[in-house]
């Protein structure tokens, strides 16, 4: 272990949602970490050309401090959506990134988390990687929010982000959570209110948890961190994880990196975006199972795939026995923008 | 097909552990930045048909910081730099909506545009070729977020003086190699660094507004 960390909430994800998340988890006192694959500020959001919908005035306050915060927002006379040209995405997200420093809000960048810890049917915290070094890091925390946006790169989407890997989906259904009940978006179901996954300690906002958009990632960003603040003070003994425990994961992860011979991850990926039925899926797992990379431990992108991988499967297994109404405009292999409007497509379908 | 997507078909087919740094593959996020041909530029918007044609295109990390492995390097330096910039200050009371003009808005919605790729930080030789300036000099990104903040009609903290100070304004010699692979196009030299040394020379070295800062404090636009 390369270093355990303690904090009382810590999120997974830095985009708008998980920094919203952060900031207000830290405002009601909870220490409070952040954990993202890539760099600060290179979150998905960044992709978010459309504006703020603010319907409502809890998204109207949310508008507002973010401009107390610096960002600059522009709204049409009498128009509900604030945006600024086709960059609203980057400058919330710029805005968030520099209050989450104004306040002292631990960052861990390029540390992609690949399990969570459970202790008595409670969230204690998760189990990463250093993506530079390649040395795990142990979090013990008393709640975790999944702030880790879509799943897009389980089908063949050009306009995904690399980290869309759906790891909150996989991580938070290897928990016990349910996916949400409605057939035309796919993410983990939470309680509106609370961003409450119904696993005890186990929060989700933005696009995993079937949001949609910049305005739904600020709302339920900070519903999710009060409420895990709040659920983080009545928690009160530090959960220890069993060291066998930790080893067992430890070895899990690096069985790819230890694995000579077996498939290059992504050629996996590459059959894992086209399959439709689950028994290409059941074909799937023994070939993910089976991915190997080669190289070293410090920021190697095969290592990090072959781990991904398992999320994607989880997601694609799910997706494909919901069979639900977008999974039938997937495109095997199209032009991006046919692909992102299918992928948009689904929110309105 | 631009670079990133060769770089990733050498992933997939002949070293799948070649490290680079990439998230969004449309030029927003800034994750992507090298050298090509020598020249800083993000992997993703530039195409291989741009380059010279039947000649071998060279790929290498960004020079002014240090490899982490093959094209990734450690950009550490510019969030410690990030951290050490006095926050955004409001006037308004945080969470009321402030009222901007258009034209202040205008002034600098550019800045705004800064995707945070840090070429302009690669290219600056007082950062490239001087380990000595590295901590001192906070380099032509954080010009650009001091004047953003600075020409903020809300903002009230102190800037000139940081940028003089602090910041190292003064070791910057306008060669306007960060404004040429600007992938975002920002006056970085002629709307930023410019205006904010004029700011330090009238308040340092201007003998009659020196005078009139005697009956005057906070700070001046």
């Amino acid at each position: 272990m390369e270093a355990t960390l303690d904090c009382d909430v810590l999120v997974v994800g830095a985009g708008a949602a998980g920094l919203r998340a952060a900031i207000e988890a830290s405002a009601a006192g909870a220490r409070t970490a952040v954990a993202c694959k890539s760099l600060l500020g290179k979150a998905g959001t960044v992709l978010e050309r459309g504006g703020i919908a603010c319907a409502s005035k809890e998204a109207a306050e949310r508008v507002a401090e973010l401009e107390s915060w610096g960002a600059l927002l522009e709204r049409a006379p009498q128009s509900l959506v604030a945006h600024r040209d086709d960059r609203t995405g980057q400058e919330v997200l710029r805005a968030l990134q520099h209050e989450v420093l104004r306040r002292g809000i631990e960052v861990h960048m390029e540390c992609a988390i690949h399990r969570l810890l459970l202790d008595a049917g409670r969230v204690v915290g998760a189990f990463g990687i250093r993506r530079p070094s390649g040395g795990f890091v142990h979090f013990r925390s008393r709640a975790v929010i999944l702030a880790t946006g879509g799943c897009g790169r389980a089908w063949r989407d050009d306009a995904s982000p690399a980290d869309a890997t759906g790891d909150g989906h996989a991580l938070a259904l290897d928990a016990g959570a349910r996916l949400a009940n409605k057939d035309s978006i796919f993410g983990v179901r939470v309680d509106p209110e609370s961003a409450a996954s119904g696993i005890p300690g186990l929060y989700a906002a933005g696009d995993v948890a079937a949001g949609d958009g910049l305005s739904d990632a600020l709302v339920s960003g900070r519903r999710a961190g009060l409420h895990a603040a709040r659920y983080s003070r009545t928690e009160h003994g530090r959960n220890l994880i069993d060291v066998g425990r930790l080893s067992a994961i430890g070895r899990q992860l690096l069985a790819p990196l230890e694995r000579k011979g077996g498939e290059n991850p992504y050629a996996v990926l590459v059959a894992l975006q086209d399959a439709r039925t689950l028994e290409e899926i059941r074909i799937l797992k023994t070939r993910v199972a089976n991915a190997s990379a080669p190289g070293p431990r410090a920021y190697n992108p095969a290592w990090q795939l072959a781990l991904e991988l398992r999320a994607l499967l989880v997601v694609s297994e799910k997706l494909i026995e919901r069979n639900t109404s977008w999974l039938a405009r997937k495109p095997r292999s199209a032009s991006g923008a046919a692909t992102r409007a299918a992928a948009s497509s689904k929110n309105t379908g | 097909m631009v670079v990133l997507d060769a770089l990733h078909a050498i992933q997939a087919t002949q070293a799948a552990d070649l490290a680079v740094r990439w998230n969004c593959k449309a030029g927003r996020c800034g994750s992507c930045s090298a050298e090509i041909n020598g020249r800083p530029a993000l992997l993703c918007m530039t195409r291989l048909s741009a380059l010279p044609a039947g000649e071998t295109v060279t790929v290498a990390p960004m020079q002014a910081f240090p490899v982490i492995r093959d094209l990734v390097t450690d950009v550490s330096l510019n969030y410690r730099k990030a951290a050490q910039l006095p926050p955004f200050e409001p006037g308004a009371a945080p969470g009321q909506a402030p009222r901007l003009y258009q034209e202040d808005v205008d002034r600098i919605r550019e800045f705004h545009n800064c995707i945070e790729c840090f070429l302009c930080q690669d290219v600056c030789h007082v950062l490239r070729d001087h380990e000595d300036m590295r901590e001192a000099y906070a380099g032509p990104r954080f010009f650009v977020r001091i004047a953003s903040l600075e020409m903020h009609p809300l903002d009230r903290a102190e800037r000139v003086d940081f940028a003089r100070d602090q910041a190292g304004l003064g070791h910057c010699n306008v060669t306007r190699c960060c404004t040429e692979v600007c992938p975002e196009g920002i006056g970085i030299t002629d709307n930023a660094i410019i205006p904010l040394k004029e700011r330090v020379a009238d308040r340092h070295h201007d003998p009659l507004a020196r005078l009139l800062g005697l009956f005057s404090n906070g700070k001046r636009r």
